[in-house]
């Protein structure tokens, strides 16, 4: 495949490729991007393994649901179910948990779409295949880091030193005018946002201002006359032979250069933002909206932004006994919705609502049965929601599985669990791998055809890459 | 208050530092004697960072006596904490709000241990440890709660592996952070039957069984000794478990309870839950009856024959974890690259899994195997060639790279040093990802498997090196070397400051001045492309402005990756 110029340009510079094109940005810092042609994407991780089997209910066939949670206390009631309607390619009405009015909102307009049991795959895989072990499968699975790493990867089948965001990152840096990374986390620098060209700019979250989202202190403004400054920015450029000198200086340097090009930027108001009160994931999104909102300044035509929530990991206290509509669980998918929301609505006014699409990620689903504890376990295929105005929204997507839909089949010990016997627990088998679900957000923003296997892998392996949920 | 350590004059400690130096490259008289440049690289990796009059103590008396003298050193305490009630009571506002209900006393203590506590070695293990075997705030809202699983941390740094491992399992913090507390055998009725019944409805709770299996002992893959993943036939790594093992795991540890509550303090009255005492057996009728008593297939095919007490297959089960030969290697390789280096050599690795095996038993297990850490080849010398080594060293971590600076410069601290808001700009530990006794999961603050940015090199701490923490890193530097963290009292009653006033002579000579600071905060190591860098940057600066000199030159070494690496 080509090579892009990017790529050309950090190959051939060698080791402070990146550093140097941070330089060359300020030549270009009037050169406006056209930001008619602009696209985004958001990724939301859930971090700790969202129990999406009591965030996506089956209403019509509550029953079932009822059999398996209420005994030990999670089942969340019918009666407070934000319903669906009837969902066109299952031809059923679910209900999303009650904590998540504003993406109910949206699912209603047309704007938000399920994707069902995603998760990490090595190659298309049954029940009878995974107990018979005549397919590969994820390295470790059920365990936290591995699974984190396969959803931020793609890559199920062994080590990849760098992350999907991050590749797709390399692959559509080339539609920016500067040189303003094409990838930006408000929080650190998971291996999702690790190109194979391209690192991840970490900046802080709001409140911090836009313009202090980075910064260092002590310096004149500009600073390029001040001795220390010079040579603070050559002492990155000595001691190359070193591997963890060379690759903290990287870092160091990156920031530097963008700290100059971000100062500039002011602090823009993205309404309905800031929340009342403040959440975590809202400061997080609402910081992403203002870097949105300056994307012209900073030559943007392509970005992708990082962030992520923890907590998810709800091996007990999941819900309060005895209202299991409250709880740990709850308050945390009442921040994700609020935050969601209100970041699709700053979009609208930004007048780029059809031009940035947002996913969520996590770990894994969780067990089917709980345990005694109020709580859940560690599971495999989840269900995540995608918002934006060009998402095909009030859908659900996925691949067929045991019983001709894209839902699974809420069955502990039933055609879709990995577990057998008295004691299964209900671990989904994925239909859908996280290689398709983010093949089709990464050809949204602009990964061509032939640069997807670059970006996924082992795209290959399965057969839909496209799972048509945004146009 | 803590106060300074007596003051080393800069000018003397380069004098000293220097004669040390003549003496010992000319002819190595005294074998014992370290080399000053290896007296501050084993500080570096040993300590929360060379001040100079530990230097001083530890060129006079050796390593291996240092090292002696860290066993024997007496313990430093977190602050004796008072259980309160879970849910804070309306009238503790203020200091006890503080003080009760969040981690403000902790997290300074930690600090001020660090930087003025004699046991600096327990201490930096202990911060190791704390970072396999890891609690977190995030479940554990009270100082109180977390006060005990610290503490136990201190005392077991140079104890036996397995009798950590055992202590930790039933410690309650632990048992509430990864819920073996309360985690209970199902539906059985009678009480007394052997097994449980299926449970339809729940489930024991896997989460202590796979972590203490992931991250705590043996990890997801075979080993060999030197840290490699042993291979099959096709060249595939080996699980060292599967499902189903975790699943045996959660059954054996049912059972586990609070001990007993205990009074609340004296102003609320009632009870409160005990996180004070390791938890204990819930017994009910005469019977374990949280407990399951069926029949267990534990590692390495291990049977369990079921019918024994709660507690004698607890004792079992964690003698069949800790025994296992993937430990050795497992927590070895962990603790070097926390002390020494991220990329240790497969021999490396060997000899110190050697001695954690071969000490399995001894009450001084870790002790042992910390001292061949330090002793070893790969730890010692006063220099690590790039030509070979390119990929030797580590990342300091937040509070290394904190502490390491201000115990330079022998500070003036209160140890608010987590968090930290100052003139519009934050930098405390927590701000740079690093949020001490608060990790964001079991998987504390970084993975093991991060790598050294557009490198092919294993660097864990360059999972929270970013453009907007190493920034952060540079803005407390500035703090505290160009301006003082002010106190703000209650919650900062002193702040930070360090004493300049003794380097101020030294600037006098530009050249004098940066060679001190070489030996001091790197070891002798800085190259001449970065003396001259530093020198260009001191020299433009008029001698009668000495301060600013000498600030100039410490700004420049500590914000260089050349610092912030310790190698």
């Amino acid at each position: 495949m080509a090579t892009t110029r990017r790529e050309f340009l950090c190959q051939s510079l060698g080791a402070f490729g990146a550093a140097m094109l941070a330089f060359e940005r300020f030549g270009l810092l009037n050169a406006l991007a056209q930001s008619a042609d602009y696209k985004a994407l958001v990724c939301i991780f859930l971090n700790g393994g969202n129990d999406s089997g009591n965030m996506v209910i089956p209403y019509d066939d509550y029953s079932t649901y009822e059999a398996a949670r209420n005994p030990s206390g999670l089942a969340i009631p019918q009666s407070s179910l934000l319903r669906t309607g009837v969902v066109p390619r299952i031809g059923a009405e679910f209900g999303f948990h009650p904590s998540l009015t504003g993406l109910h909102n949206l699912w209603g307009q047309g704007k938000v779409a399920v994707v069902c049991n995603v998760g990490p795959l090595v190659e298309p895989t049954n029940r009878d295949a995974y107990r018979n072990r005549i397919v590969r499968v994820p390295v470790n699975l059920f365990s936290h880091s591995d699974q984190i790493n396969q959803w931020q990867t793609s890559v199920s089948d062994g080590a990849s030193p760098s992350g999907w965001g991050g590749r797709t990152a390399d692959k559509i840096g080339d539609f920016n005018t500067t040189v303003f990374p094409p990838i930006t986390s408000l929080a650190g620098t998971p291996i999702f946002t690790i190109g194979n060209i391209e690192r991840p700019l970490a900046i802080a979250a709001a409140p911090t201002r836009l313009d202090a989202a980075l910064r260092i202190d002590g310096f004149p403004n500009p600073p390029d006359n001040d001795p220390r400054y010079v040579e603070m920015q050559r002492l990155l450029l000595v001691d190359q032979d070193k591997t963890l000198v060379r690759g903290a200086g990287r870092v160091t340097g990156e920031a530097l250069a963008m700290e100059r090009a971000l100062r500039s930027t002011g602090d823009p108001a993205v309404p309905p933002f800031p929340l009342t009160p403040r959440t975590n994931l809202g400061n997080q999104l609402e910081q992403i909206a203002k870097v949105i909102s300056v994307r012209n300044e900073l030559g943007m035509n392509r970005q992708i932004f990082f962030c992520s929530l923890g907590g998810f990991d709800t091996h007990s206290a999941q819900v309060v006994g005895g209202t299991p509509a409250t709880g740990t669980h709850a308050g945390l998918l009442s921040q994700v919705s609020n935050a969601m929301k209100a970041f699709y609505d700053a979009t609208v006014q930004l007048g780029v609502a059809s031009q940035v699409t947002t996913f969520t990620l996590s770990d894994f689903s969780r067990t089917w049965v709980p345990n005694g504890n109020l709580g859940t376990d560690h599971a495999w295929g989840s269900h995540q929601f995608v918002m934006g105005g060009s998402v095909l929204g009030g859908e659900f997507y996925g691949v067929p599985g045991s019983n001709g839909t894209v839902f699974p089949t809420l069955a502990a010990n039933g055609p879709d669990d990995t577990d057998e016997g008295g004691n299964a627990r209900g671990r989904w088998i994925p239909t859908v791998a996280i290689d398709q679900y983010g093949a089709t957000l990464a050809s949204w923003v602009g990964v061509s055809n032939a640069d997807l296997a670059a970006v996924f892998p082992n795209i290959g392996r399965f057969g839909q890459s496209n799972l048509g949920f945004v146009s | 208050m803590k106060t300074k350590f007596s003051s080393y004059r800069p000018v003397f400690f380069l004098s000293f530092i220097l004669s040390l130096a003549f003496i010992c490259s000319t002819a190595r008289l005294i074998e014992a004697q370290p080399s000053p440049a290896d007296t501050v690289r084993f500080l570096e990796q040993a300590t929360f960072g060379p001040s100079q009059s530990l230097i001083a103590h530890v060129q006079q008396v050796g390593i291996e006596a240092y090292l002696d003298e860290q066993l024997r050193a007496p313990m430093t305490d977190y602050p004796d904490l008072e259980f309160w009630p879970q849910t804070r009571p309306a009238s503790c506002t203020g200091d006890c709000q503080r003080d009760n209900y969040t981690y403000y006393q902790l997290q300074r203590h930690f600090f001020t241990n660090a930087l003025y506590g004699q046991d600096q070695l327990r201490q930096r293990v202990a911060f190791a440890l704390g970072q396999i075997l890891v609690t977190s705030q995030v479940d554990v809202p009270l100082p109180s709660w977390m006060r005990g699983y610290q503490q136990l941390l201190y005392s077991s740094a140079f104890g036996n592996f397995r009798q950590l491992l055992y202590d930790v399992t039933l410690n309650p913090t632990m048992g509430r952070f990864l819920d073996m507390l309360n985690n209970r055998c199902q539906r059985r009725t009678p009480p007394d039957v052997n097994v449980c019944r299926n449970g339809l409805t729940a489930q024991p709770n896997e989460n202590y069984a796979r972590e203490i299996l992931q991250l705590f002992s043996i990890g997801t893959f075979l080993l060999n000794q030197d840290g490699s993943r042993k291979l099959d036939g096709n060249g595939n790594p080996i699980p060292t478990y599967d499902q189903k093992i975790v699943e045996e795991f959660a059954r054996v540890f049912t059972g586990w309870i609070l001990a007993p509550a205990l009074p609340g303090p004296s102003s609320v009255g009632g009870t409160v839950p005990n996180y004070r005492d390791p938890m204990r057996v819930r017994v009910s009728g005469g019977f374990e009856d949280y407990h399951d008593k069926g029949p267990k297939t534990l590692l390495n095919g291990f049977e369990l024959p079921g019918g024994q007490s709660q507690t004698q297959e607890l004792n079992v089960a964690i003698d069949n974890i800790a025994f296992n030969p993937n430990v050795a290697p497992f927590i070895s390789k962990q603790l070097i690259q926390h002390l020494v280096t991220s990329n240790p050599s497969p021999a490396y690795v060997t000899r110190i899994a050697s001695v954690f095996a071969s000490n399995s038993n001894s009450p001084t297990q870790l002790y042992d195997v910390v001292r061949a850490i330090l002793l070893d080849t790969e730890a010692r010398g006063d220099f690590i060639d790039p030509a070979t080594q390119p990929n030797y060293g580590k990342l300091r971590e937040p509070v290394q790279s904190i502490t390491n600076l201000l115990r330079a410069f022998e500070a003036t601290s209160d140890g608010v040093l987590n968090s930290l808001n100052v003139g519009g700009s934050v930098f405390g530990s927590a701000d740079m990802s690093q949020d001490v006794f608060n990790a964001p999961s079991v998987f504390s603050f970084y993975p093991p498997t991060a790598r050294v940015p557009g490198e092919n090199a294993l660097g864990p701490q360059f999972g929270i090196f970013s453009s907007l923490t190493s920034l952060r890193r540079a803005n407390f530097a500035n703090r505290v070397i160009f301006l003082t963290i002010p106190a703000a009292p209650p919650n900062r009653p002193i702040g930070t400051s360090i004493d300049l006033a003794p380097w101020d002579p030294l600037a006098n000579n530009p050249e004098q001045l940066i060679e001190a600071l070489n030996q001091l905060l790197l070891h002798g190591a800085m190259s001449a492309e970065m003396r001259q860098s530093i020198l260009t940057a001191v020299t433009s600066i008029p001698a009668s402005n000495l301060r600013s000199r000498v600030r100039t030159a410490i700004y420049l070494i500590a914000t260089s990756s050349q610092y912030q690496v310790q190698r």
